[in-house]
């Protein structure tokens, strides 16, 4: 049964779409991680343009992070002091991304610098994750965790801030500089950031792992919603249509995916999601180095 | 049925023929040649079976049968024609190991649609000059590079790209056995419009060929839209966009609010 998506301008078989959205919500919710790492790429994969795909993913994100978010607010996990300026900083940061998206598309080089972005950042973030993880395969059994909270320069620059939740007392400006950067990733790469928000949370600002997620989530729903609105009414890149068609999909998949987590292995699953994110990685950044099949395009892609 | 809808359109023919040079080609909206005068012994109609694709939220393509007569010998070449803009074609080459795009040609007033059915190969018919003073076939397109893209030397490989790429998503097609002529006198053509047809306003053109000369000319509108929730989500996305947008947000915020709820009970 085809579908007709009235902004992305083509048709396709609804229980492709449904079946995308449930995989990835099953991973999302395997993994404790958004997916739109994997659903932008995937979409363009089927063929949704690029820039709808990447405006889309944004505005399902918005669906997963408001769910994620009551689960942990629920438990006492939000910082939000933390949570509202790393949001002062998302807000700039993901117009800011959305007006270079606007322009990239003029210079006719969106794609590259979408696929670019996720080549670089899945990259690190994929081998570190996988580095870190296999560590902690090896290291289980002997000795405990690492201790990852420690000082750094950054944290004592100026407009000191005290964050009782995560139990900090570090410069406004760090997590605001972080906000930004991920939320210029938020609106070109259609993600949420979570994949570059969570290291940099551990390792930059030195929060602790239990109100981490809960706050990145918290200031993500701002982020995507402002990218979702912006994409919207700049470049009129926001499928309603698949970004429903997507969301049934991935809600019913991230149940599955939780009930399926929560019996398997910590470390395990890490190794596994580091090896999926590198997969993922190498298979956009061939397609960048082979000659594609056409050499001309049009659509600016 | 047929009969009076043959008839309307003979009358409207006659009335169009009525018309000094100007305003007929005018009203015939984008042929820029001068129509040729029409012997009395050319009688030529046509008409479709709808005036209107529309694309609703099932929509995977669609066919229309155009239909006529012609009176006296002679053959029938038909052309739809899309609604054009200026598109830009981008050649990828590669830099530092990585391919993307460095060179663009801008093309004006491209057709973003444009199809040719015939009973025979098109240079049988006509001669390749009447071809492209007509635009009849792909190869004979008048495609214009804007400006200062004129400059770039291998714009016939960018021209080329272009038509590759309508072709692919069969927005551009000529076909040669699509068009059954009866008996001399009548004939039908299918007309077929992908799911990835663009909308807006559509002529279809009616060549009479006798002698490889064009003698008669008749064009029919056609409007290709969305209709229903298909229609009215475009139309918001585009003309309400903020709106658009604040919605997409409230129902993701809603989605996710019930997912939660849901999954705290499960």
């Amino acid at each position: 049964m085809h579908v007709s998506l009235p902004i992305a301008g083509t048709s396709i078989n609804i229980f492709i779409l449904l079946g995308m959205g449930g995989g990835v919500g099953f991973l999302s919710g395997l993994f404790g991680v958004g997916g739109g790492f994997l659903m932008t790429p995937l979409l363009i994969f089927v063929g949704i343009p690029a820039p709808v795909a990447v405006a889309t993913g944004a505005n399902q994100i918005v669906a997963s992070s408001v769910s994620g978010v009551l689960a942990h607010w629920r438990r006492g996990n939000v910082d939000f002091p933390m949570g509202l300026i790393l949001l002062a900083g998302g807000v700039v940061g993901s117009s800011f991304g959305v007006w270079l998206f606007s322009l990239l598309q003029q210079l006719g080089q969106i794609d590259l610098v979408i696929k670019l972005s996720y080549v670089v950042f899945l990259g690190i973030i994929g081998g570190l994750m996988f580095v870190e993880s296999v560590g902690a395969l090896l290291r289980r059994g002997r000795a405990g965790p690492p201790r990852r909270r420690q000082h750094n320069r950054l944290q004592g620059l100026p407009f000191k801030m005290r964050f009782r939740k995560s139990r900090l007392y570090i410069s406004a400006l760090l997590p605001l500089a972080v906000g930004f950067v991920v939320g210029v990733l938020a609106a070109i790469m259609g993600v949420g950031g979570g994949f570059v928000m969570v290291p940099a949370m551990i390792y930059l600002i030195g929060m602790p792992t239990s109100v981490m997620v809960g706050t990145s989530l918290f200031q993500i729903i701002f982020v995507t919603a402002n990218t979702t609105f912006l994409q919207a009414t700049m470049n009129h890149t926001v499928d309603i249509v698949l970004a429903v068609i997507l969301l049934i999909g991935g809600v019913i998949g991230a149940q599955f995916g939780a009930r399926v987590g929560a019996k398997l292995n910590g470390e395990q699953l890490r190794v596994l999601l580091a090896l999926m994110v590198i997969a993922v990685c190498v298979k956009l950044g061939y397609e960048l180095v082979i000659p594609p099949a056409d050499l001309y395009s049009i659509h600016g892609g | 049925m047929r009969a009076s809808a043959l008839a309307t359109a003979l009358v409207a023919f006659v009335a169009l023929l009525a018309l000094p040079d100007q305003a007929r080609s005018q009203a015939k909206g984008e042929i820029q040649v001068k129509a040729p005068a029409a012997a009395d012994d050319s009688r030529l109609i046509a008409d479709l079976s709808r005036h209107m694709v529309k694309i609703s939220t099932d929509f995977a393509g669609d066919d229309i049968l155009l239909f006529g007569a012609i009176e006296g010998d002679g053959d029938v070449i038909v052309v739809v024609r899309g609604p054009k803009k200026h598109e830009t074609v981008r050649r990828k080459d590669r830099v530092a190991g990585i391919w993307m795009n460095s060179d663009e040609v801008t093309f004006q007033h491209a057709p973003t649609f444009y199809a040719v059915v015939s009973a025979k190969p098109l240079t049988d018919l006509l001669p390749v000059e009447t071809l492209k003073a007509y635009e009849i076939g792909i190869p004979h397109l008048n495609l214009v590079p804007l400006g200062d893209s004129a400059a770039n030397a291998d714009i016939i490989s960018f021209r080329d790209a272009l038509i590759r790429a309508r072709s692919r998503e069969g927005l551009f097609s000529e076909r040669h056995d699509a068009l059954k002529i009866m008996g001399r006198a009548l004939f039908r053509a299918d007309l077929h419009f992908p799911s990835a047809v663009p909308v807006g306003t559509y002529q279809v053109h009616v060549y009479m060929v006798q002698n490889r000369e064009v003698i008669n000319i008749t064009s029919t509108p056609l409007t290709v839209g969305k209709v229903g929730v298909e229609a009215g989500i475009y139309d918001l996305a585009q003309r309400h966009a903020p709106a658009y947008g604040a919605m997409a947000i409230v129902i993701a915020a809603i989605a996710g609010w019930l997912a939660s709820v849901v999954f705290r009970k499960a």
